[in-house]
């Protein structure tokens, strides 16, 4: 495989270490923003190839951080990238791991995927990494208003997901 | 925090699956990396020719009507000059969720564009218009951009269902104004081939968009039974095809998105296949595999992307496309999901066919 311009030695040894330990974490979030697995793993492959030229000198705390703003950049600047004929339909991806309820994942899925990328980025960004909206917004490169007004759009498009949906005698 | 962004974060955790493989990942992003090292950005090439001969069919075009078109009133070029009358985008606060009845763009002479600038003029309408995404969204992915190709302009909306119409100016969206006047010129091909495809029968192979193509041609229970095998049929032999040249006007490298052609009016180019290319073809597809995901290299290929609209010997239709000639996806009954891709490596003869077949457009 070639590795032109890359780091060498250790660089590699600890990207790859790197990679295996933080792959998985990624792809999760990828897959969020994507909501396919063939997606997500392009998604990341591209992120993890940007940042490998820079690898010797990301120091090692935020490294992790810097990969994932490189995938949100990435994910964001492909908003009206083709997926060369790696789409053809919208059909629902296939199925997830660990399921809940199916259909209720599914209409989850189908719910993200009608949201525009900035909105469902904000989503992921705040409610799967968990990160505060001043830390989204910093991720993003937007204003913590701008995170507050799309985040509080997406929320509201999302509500109509069964996954978000009241239970029974419960007030919407 | 409320019961709804906690169920939220639950649900989030629930979709997101935690049995996906990082075998492939370092491979991966190493390959990216030689990629774009060897990748330059395809040289702009003149297209005056193509683009008068584009605009004068784009202009008899209106003329005719298909049954996915709104109702009329629809704007005109002349709604350029309306633009006092019609209310503002903010910037920042994209719309959502609105029937999109039309769209269309005028230069911004405002803010400096020339008048004169050839834009198409003939609108999106119904469902090419839905799917150009407008967001004027200010995140930090210009990436390496060297400032914006295309010239100020003005982007109309027509939504629904009272018609109102919303004007977003390209200078809000900073450098994405080539990503929003690329995706609006590619949705004007597509719906410019759409539409003259059907006024011929599908027997005749005329190129077609992927969504018209899928729409079509393959039923739900196609997209949602499952992966299932390629049966007999579907390495039957093609006995005629079409090769559909689609016009692509960025190509991500390794700094971000890059200009590949002039930002100007371009349709799609349809050319007949020979018999020999259809035999190799034919001898490739015998190799075709459910799962395939390509070979991994490819990012788009030259100032196209590539279908091949075939007929096979068991008098059915398919499509094969790609982003680059050395691999291809096919859709056809068979396919079953985006995970269970159903594709092949083309011979290096077929590829070499192919591409010396496009160096002529």
């Amino acid at each position: 495989m070639a590795r032109a311009g890359g780091p060498d030695g250790s660089a590699r040894e600890e990207f790859e270490s790197f990679v295996s330990a933080r792959g998985p974490a990624l792809l999760r979030t990828a897959f969020l923003l994507t909501g396919d697995r063939g997606k997500a793993e392009d998604l990341v492959q591209t992120a993890l190839g940007k940042t490998w030229p820079k690898w010797a000198s990301i120091q090692a705390e935020p490294r992790e951080a810097y990969v994932r703003k490189v995938m949100l950049n990435t994910y964001i600047a492909w908003w009206r990238r083709r997926w060369n004929a790696e789409d053809p339909t919208e059909q629902i991806p296939e199925a997830t791991t660990r399921e809940h309820d199916p259909a209720m994942s599914l209409d989850l899925l189908t719910a993200l995927a009608g949201l525009p990328k900035g909105q469902r980025a904000v989503i992921v960004l705040r409610y799967f990494e968990d990160l505060t909206e001043a830390r989204t917004a910093e991720v993003l490169g937007c204003s913590v208003g701008t995170v507050k007004s799309q985040g509080a759009r997406a929320l509201a498009a999302l509500r109509t997901s069964q996954a978000l949906a009241p239970s029974e005698g419960e007030l919407r | 925090m409320s019961d709804v962004e906690d169920q939220l974060r639950e649900a989030l955790d629930r979709l997101a699956p935690d049995d996906l493989s990082t075998r492939d990942l370092t491979t991966g992003a190493w390959a990216y990396h030689a990629r774009v090292r060897r990748r330059k950005v395809a040289a702009a090439a003149s297209a005056l020719a193509v683009v008068l001969v584009l605009i004068a069919v784009a202009v008899s075009l209106p003329g005719r009507s298909t049954n996915t078109l709104p109702a009329s009133p629809l704007p005109t070029p002349g709604d350029c000059s309306a633009a006092s009358a019609v209310t503002p985008a903010v910037a920042g606060t994209p719309p959502s969720q609105v029937t999109v009845v039309a769209t269309w763009i005028c230069p911004d002479v405002a803010a400096g564009a020339d008048a004169v600038w050839d834009l198409p003029v003939i609108p999106l309408r119904g469902p090419y218009a839905a799917q150009l995404s407008v967001e004027p969204w200010t995140a930090d992915s210009c990436e390496s951009s060297a400032g914006s190709a295309a010239p100020p302009f003005t982007l109309y909306r027509m939504e629904g269902p009272d018609r109102r119409v919303t004007a977003f100016h390209s200078k809000d969206a900073s450098c994405r104004a080539d990503s929003l006047l690329a995706a609006y010129l590619t949705a004007q091909a597509d719906q410019q081939t759409d539409q003259a495809a059907a006024q011929v029968a599908l027997a005749q192979l005329p190129c077609r968009s992927e969504t018209a193509w899928t729409n079509e041609n393959l039923s739900a229970a196609d997209t949602t039974a499952g992966p299932q095998p390629i049966d007999a049929s579907g390495r039957t032999p093609l006995t005629a095809a079409t090769l559909c040249l689609k016009p692509t006007y960025l190509h991500t490298n390794g700094q971000g998105v890059a200009l590949a052609q002039p930002l100007t009016v371009r349709g799609y180019v349809a050319v007949p296949l020979d018999g020999t290319l259809l035999a190799t073809l034919n001898a490739d597809r015998q190799t075709a595999r459910e799962g395939f995901r390509g070979n991994g290299e490819c990012l788009g290929e030259g100032n196209w992307t590539y279908s091949i609209i075939a007929k096979t010997q068991a008098g059915k239709f398919l499509r094969m496309s790609t982003g680059c000639l050395d691999e291809f996806f096919i859709l056809a009954p068979t396919q079953a999901s985006t995970a269970n891709h159903y594709g092949f490596i083309p011979s290096n003869e077929t590829t070499a066919a192919l591409r010396s077949l496009v160096l002529r457009y």
